[in-house]
């Protein structure tokens, strides 16, 4: 039967749609959006009655023609924006045909695909809302199919109620369903537009700085590391150009094989404290983990030589780990490959590019001072001319020179790539550590949060046969380093200047800040108990409660689980006590129907049994008499009254006769 | 007593040639005690079919011709002043016969028309304060032109709906037609088949043909289909379902069997209920299309 599409469904359809084109906006290609917005007009310009759908034909013409277009444009994009922009075209062209119930079912199972789609992309409980709103709206289309008399009030009501019905299996089925390994890799090409890169030249922090993006959480399991303690490491540069400070090869090598799972392992061979931490990362497309010093290697992670953690594949949804730090390791000595790459310069040969800065350590050295000594003058320089700015000037060539001697404005990375030029200079070997700084303490929850104007770069030092960490920038501003980047800017317009909707920037309000600490634990949590219940989590879970029962075998219960939800749902999708018992001569006279019916000749809806067996005569008049007698004895057996039960078992017998000799024919 | 079911249409048919299933259908309206409305194209032989009804079932009937200008006295009867016995005496008009037969009968004004309500339904006429019962059996049998002719009145709903059945002769085969041709001068000797108590006879087996439920639950599916499928402008009523019931247990007798089935159900169903369906719009659609559309939207094979 067909069914016609009315007014609210129409509506609902169409709403759901846009919605889903908004939602998914980021990850689409401007191209596909235009096509979205193009079937979404040309949608509701036939609502309003303006023009007239499109024929199937064309309409098939139109997707094969649009789906080659994609395949050729997206190709290159990997075969997972592939799958995600294939799906969308065919649920926006899906919705320009939509004119039956069938089409609008194919319409809204493809916006669950679609919406399960969202989740890979987001993972945040805002998302998570947005998606619920999405599913609403698709069950609100579905029911709207189902029930056509309902007044607004009762609609809402019952579609509220179905789904709070469901929800307990839905929880359940969270719980219980098995995770599967990922089908599709996920894509790469996402630009990391927040988060460290593997590169730093003075100014590339800057705009990190003012992003009040969440960059991680951590939470201490009892012992809580001092404030000037929490430096977040990521990553180590050690190559300078002159301009932009970078890994060397050296360690590009030892971090490609880190990638592929080859990377160093520590473990607890110290004695000392142990301070244990979860991190809970919001994803970077990067590999880097930031740690504490001295982090020992985790399950599924990897260290560098420099105490850095890597993960095997790139972090793209948010992830836990569990990381566990010791306060000393021990340390080995550095061979003269190392040396050289630690203390390379790219004006070792010819000093003309900073001469200034020749010049003042050729003074200082012509003084007497100790090489120690210059660099704690250099650090006394800071602390007295130099002031901290998230706008520094632009430097020139000379960057080292201009920096010291002219502009004496800058923020960490200025200050570090200096110092490190200087400790070079002297012989030193020495590297630049990128990562972050601090956190913000979220007291009822007890764990921090760390965002992206944490980021931070400072100097690691090799004396004493260990690597001393330095940090310029705290000598500029010691502030800084106490009690994060918001005190230390006098000029407080300054920061998060580009943010002015942040809730961050209103913290001096309270209830707004109350707001945003509360929002952070509730995104904290859902991130720790939700996005990352994965199947460690769910065996571990289900071994505990079933440790109450012992004699039950986890997969035999999971599967009973399964088994025992799927049969409920297929007993109510079937309902088989509600089938009606069919008597025998309707059985019998069925199975005449069917048999002629393959023979060519169905019987039509509304046609009497005397009219069949009347038609069917005419086509085999050698059994006219058997089809006539058939229809009497029915017609006596199901309507005659008076008759008694022998008499009745003795025609059925008849009719049981009859059938076989007719089913012959 | 079915052999005089099969003298009576055998009779009607030698003189209504090929029109086998309409004589049989009036045959069953008799039988089932209801009033017969036949509606066609003047000289379509609605007329004959009527009164050799009458004669062949050995009734005594009185034939009408209405017109516009007709009263309900000149139906139902008039008092005049009796000079003699110094009152009032009520003059017997035509409708005080078995059968009445009343031609073209939607020429007559709507008041004269609705003059028989009350006699087709209740059997009995009020004039003047007094209530004076009808012969037994009372049957209408009204013709009716289309009623896009001029000079019609339509009928309304409520009278229509006191016939049991309306039939449409249509024109005859070419054979019938030829074979009428050639016995132009018949002398049409009709004479009473079966007399009054054989009439009565029938009509009380006729009450006694039985039903089952299976079969009961089919006709209230096609009434529940006209009422809630929005296919039919007047649905069917109550006392339709009733009507639809009693001509099918005719139409079982007719058929020499003592129980209803889908198939007499399926025969009755259109004559009784497509001038209900259709209201006093049918003209504007074609014979029995609410009718059979229903009964091909119901199967009888009610699993």
């Amino acid at each position: 039967m067909k069914a016609y599409l009315n007014r609210l469904n129409l509506t609902l359809i169409i709403v759901t749609y846009s919605v889903i084109v908004i939602v998914l906006l980021p990850q689409l290609s401007s191209y596909i959006v235009f096509i979205g917005i193009t079937c979404a007009a040309w949608r509701i310009g036939h609502f309003i009655g303006r023009v007239a759908l499109l024929s199937p034909l064309l309409l098939g013409l139109f997707a094969v023609a649009m789906s080659a277009l994609t395949v050729s444009i997206i190709y290159s994009q990997g075969l997972f924006t592939l799958l995600l922009h294939l799906v969308f075209l065919g649920f926006s062209l899906k919705f320009l045909e939509l004119r039956t119930r069938r089409d609008v079912y194919f319409f809204i199972n493809t916006g669950f695909i679609l919406t399960a789609l969202f989740f890979i992309f987001n993972t945040s409980i805002g998302s998570a809302l947005i998606a619920s709103l999405l599913l609403l709206l698709l069950l609100a289309t579905l029911l709207s199919l189902h029930v056509q008399q309902l007044y607004k009030k009762a609609f809402i009501k019952l579609l509220f109620k179905s789904c709070l019905i469901s929800l307990p299996l839905a929880s359940l089925l969270f719980v219980v369903i098995p995770r599967l390994p990922s089908l599709w890799k996920m894509p790469l090409q996402k630009q990391a537009t927040t988060g460290l890169s593997d590169s730093v030249s003075p100014g590339g922090i800057a705009k990190l700085s003012r992003s009040s993006a969440l960059a991680f959480r951590a939470t201490f399991k009892d012992k809580v590391v001092p404030e000037n303690e929490r430096y977040w490491r990521a990553m180590t540069l050690d190559n300078f150009d002159g301009t932009t400070w970078s890994q060397s090869d050296q360690k590009k090598q030892q971090e490609s094989l880190a990638k592929r799972g080859a990377g160093l392992s520590f473990y607890p061979t110290q004695k000392g404290n142990k301070v244990e931490y979860e991190l809970i990362i919001e994803p970077h497309y990067n590999y880097w983990v930031p740690v504490l010093d001295y982090a020992l290697t985790p399950s599924g992670l990897v260290s560098l030589s420099d105490y850095s953690l890597r993960s095997e594949q790139p972090i793209v949804t948010r992830k836990a780990f569990s990381i566990e730090q010791m306060d000393s390791v021990n340390t080995k000595k550095l061979t003269p490959v190392q040396i050289r790459q630690l203390t390379q310069l790219p004006t070792l040969n010819s000093a003309v590019e900073n001469p200034q800065t020749e010049q003042w350590i050729t003074d200082n050295l012509r003084k007497g001072h100790s090489k120690e000594q210059i660099l704690r003058l250099l650090l006394a320089r800071f602390s007295m001319h130099f002031t901290y700015t998230l706008k520094p000037p632009l430097l020139g060539k000379s960057q080292v020179d201009d920096f010291l001697f002219t502009t004496q404005a800058g923020f960490c990375v200025h200050y570090a790539s200096s110092y490190l030029y200087v400790a070079r200079r002297l012989g030193f070997p020495a590297r630049m550590v990128t990562g972050y700084l601090g956190g913000e303490w979220q007291a009822s929850e007890g764990f921090f949060t760390v965002r992206q104007y944490d980021a931070h770069a400072w100097v690691e030092i090799w004396s004493d046969g260990g690597w001393q960490r330095v940090d310029p920038t705290s000598f500029v501003a010691p502030e800084r380093v106490e009690s994060g980047l918001e005190a230390s800017l006098t000029n407080s317009n300054e920061f998060l200047a580009d943010e002015l909707f942040s809730l961050q920037k209103w913290q001096s309000v309270e209830l707004l800040n109350a707001l945003r600490v509360r929002l952070a634990q509730m995104d904290y949590l859902w991130a720790r108990y939700v996005v990352n219940f994965d199947n460690g989590k769910q065996l571990r879970l289900l071994q505990y409660w079933l440790a109450k029962f012992p004699w039950l075998n986890i997969t035999y219960t999971v599967f009973l689980l399964m088994a025992a939800i799927f049969s409920a749902l297929l007993l109510m999708i079937f309902k088989p006590w509600q089938r009606k018992k069919i008597a025998l001569e309707d059985k019998l006279y069925l199975s005449l129907q069917s048999h002629f019916t393959q023979q060519g000749y169905p019987r039509q809806m509304g046609q009497s049994i005397s009219d069949y067996c009347a038609l069917l005569s005419v086509q085999k008049p050698s059994s006219a008499a058997l089809l006539g007698n058939f229809a009497q004895r029915y017609n006596a057996i199901k309507y005659q009254p008076s008759l008694s039960e022998t008499e009745r078992k003795k025609m059925l017998r008849q009719l049981q006769l009859l059938i076989k000799q007719l089913i012959k024919i | 007593m079915h052999n005089k079911i099969e003298n009576i249409l055998a009779q009607l048919n030698s003189v209504l040639l090929g029109k086998e299933q309409q004589t049989q259908l009036a045959l069953v309206c008799l039988l089932a005690d209801g009033h017969l409305l036949i509606e066609d194209l003047p000289g379509m032989g609605k007329t004959t079919l009527a009164s050799m009804l009458a004669k062949t079932l050995g009734l005594d009937y009185q034939r009408v011709q209405f017109t516009s200008d007709m009263l309900p006295a000149d139906i139902l009867g008039v008092s005049i002043f009796d000079s003699a016995k110094q009152q009032f005496r009520f003059h017997q008009g035509p409708i005080f016969s078995q059968v009445l037969l009343a031609d073209e009968i939607n020429r007559a004004s709507p008041k004269t028309q609705s003059a028989l309500l009350e006699a087709m339904e209740e059997k009995q006429i009020s004039v003047d304060g007094n209530t004076y019962p009808l012969p037994s059996p009372f049957f209408v049998i009204a013709t009716q032109n289309p009623t896009d002719q001029a000079g019609t009145f339509p009928l309304p709903e409520s009278q229509l709906d006191r016939f049991m059945m309306r039939i449409e002769l249509g024109f005859p085969a070419r054979d019938a037609e030829m074979a009428m041709l050639k016995s132009a001068n018949s002398a049409l000797n009709i004479n009473a088949v079966i007399d009054l108590s054989a009439l009565q006879e029938m009509q009380q087996a006729v009450k006694k043909v039985a039903t089952n439920d299976a079969l009961l639950h089919y006709i209230l599916s096609l009434v529940d289909e006209s009422r809630y499928s929005g296919m039919a402008m007047s649905p069917l009523s109550p006392r339709c379902s009733k009507t639809i019931l009693q001509a099918s247990k005719a139409m079982a007798f007719i058929n020499q069997r003592s129980y209803v089935i889908p198939e007499d159900v399926q025969a009755v169903f259109s004559a009784v209920t497509e001038h209900r369906l259709q209201g006093i719009n049918y003209e504007k659609q074609g014979n029995g299309v609410l009718s059979n559309a229903l009964l091909k939207r119901v199967d009888p094979l009610n699993l």
